[in-house]
């Protein structure tokens, strides 16, 4: 597992990470995330699949029986550790790079 | 399981099985049986039309998955685009300017890494243009 290289930080990716950082201890299985990001069916699997690539989420299959359940166990996503805190400073900095045009900003200022 | 296109209330139908089966087909064979079970566990407590919508989603993205799979660092044009910033995409980059081990002068964007080598020999100049 690659645990050192960060995902690139796209819309959707940024979405999916704001939808699993507004509960971070909550397990969430994939068309769960989806419609909590406001992303299509289909788009949300390979952006989990990255983040899971780099270390940013772990997953695990629902513990369940499927016999009483009536379905099969569904794959269930969780941030990691390492994974929280570089979601939160990944966020942070795609926000305060768009939060104000270069135009905006005084001459000289550099941040 | 449903037969001819209906199904009982959260049951996968036939043909919504079938496309994600067929999409789970098209991924790494090491990946191939978590996905299409995962694909499937999703159908469960959708309604037909829910089933039909998730499932062509997960077919048409599933060239994309794969890639995610074998080369996670690979954008296609598409992300790739949305991954650069817009004022990079107008050329407006937010350059920094560095000094090279040779102790040559470049500039790098902060916003998409784009950099410029050899423009500003002495020193640095206007900020704009790409």
């Amino acid at each position: 597992m690659e645990q050192h290289r960060a995902p690139r930080m796209t819309i959707p990716t940024q979405l999916v990470l704001r939808a699993l950082l507004a509960d971070p201890s909550k397990e969430r299985y994939g068309v769960e995330i989806g419609q909590e990001a406001g992303l299509p069916s289909g788009t949300v699997h390979p952006i989990l699949a990255r983040l899971e690539t780099v270390g940013w989420l772990t997953s695990r299959w629902e513990e369940i029986d499927p016999r009483a359940e009536g379905r099969p166990a569904r794959r269930y996503y969780q941030l990691t550790p390492d994974g929280l805190e570089l979601a939160r400073a990944a966020l942070a900095r795609s926000y305060t790079a768009s939060a104000r045009p270069a135009w905006l900003r005084p001459l000289g200022d550099e941040s | 399981m449903g037969s001819r296109g209906t199904s009982q209330a959260g049951q996968p139908t036939w043909w919504a099985s079938l496309a994600v089966r067929s999409a789970s087909g098209s991924l790494p064979s090491e990946h191939r049986y978590r996905y299409r079970q995962e694909f499937l566990a999703e159908l469960h407590g959708m309604s037909p039309a829910e089933q039909c919508h998730h499932a062509i989603g997960v077919l048409s993205r599933a060239w994309t998955l794969r890639g995610a799979l074998t080369d996670p660092a690979r954008l296609k044009p598409k992300e790739a685009a949305m991954a650069k910033p817009w004022r990079c995409r107008l050329r407006l980059h937010r350059w920094q300017f560095l000094r090279g081990a040779e102790g040559q002068m470049y500039r790098e964007c902060r916003g998409c890494g784009k950099q410029r080598v050899d423009v500003y020999k002495e020193g640095p100049g206007p900020m704009w243009g790409g």
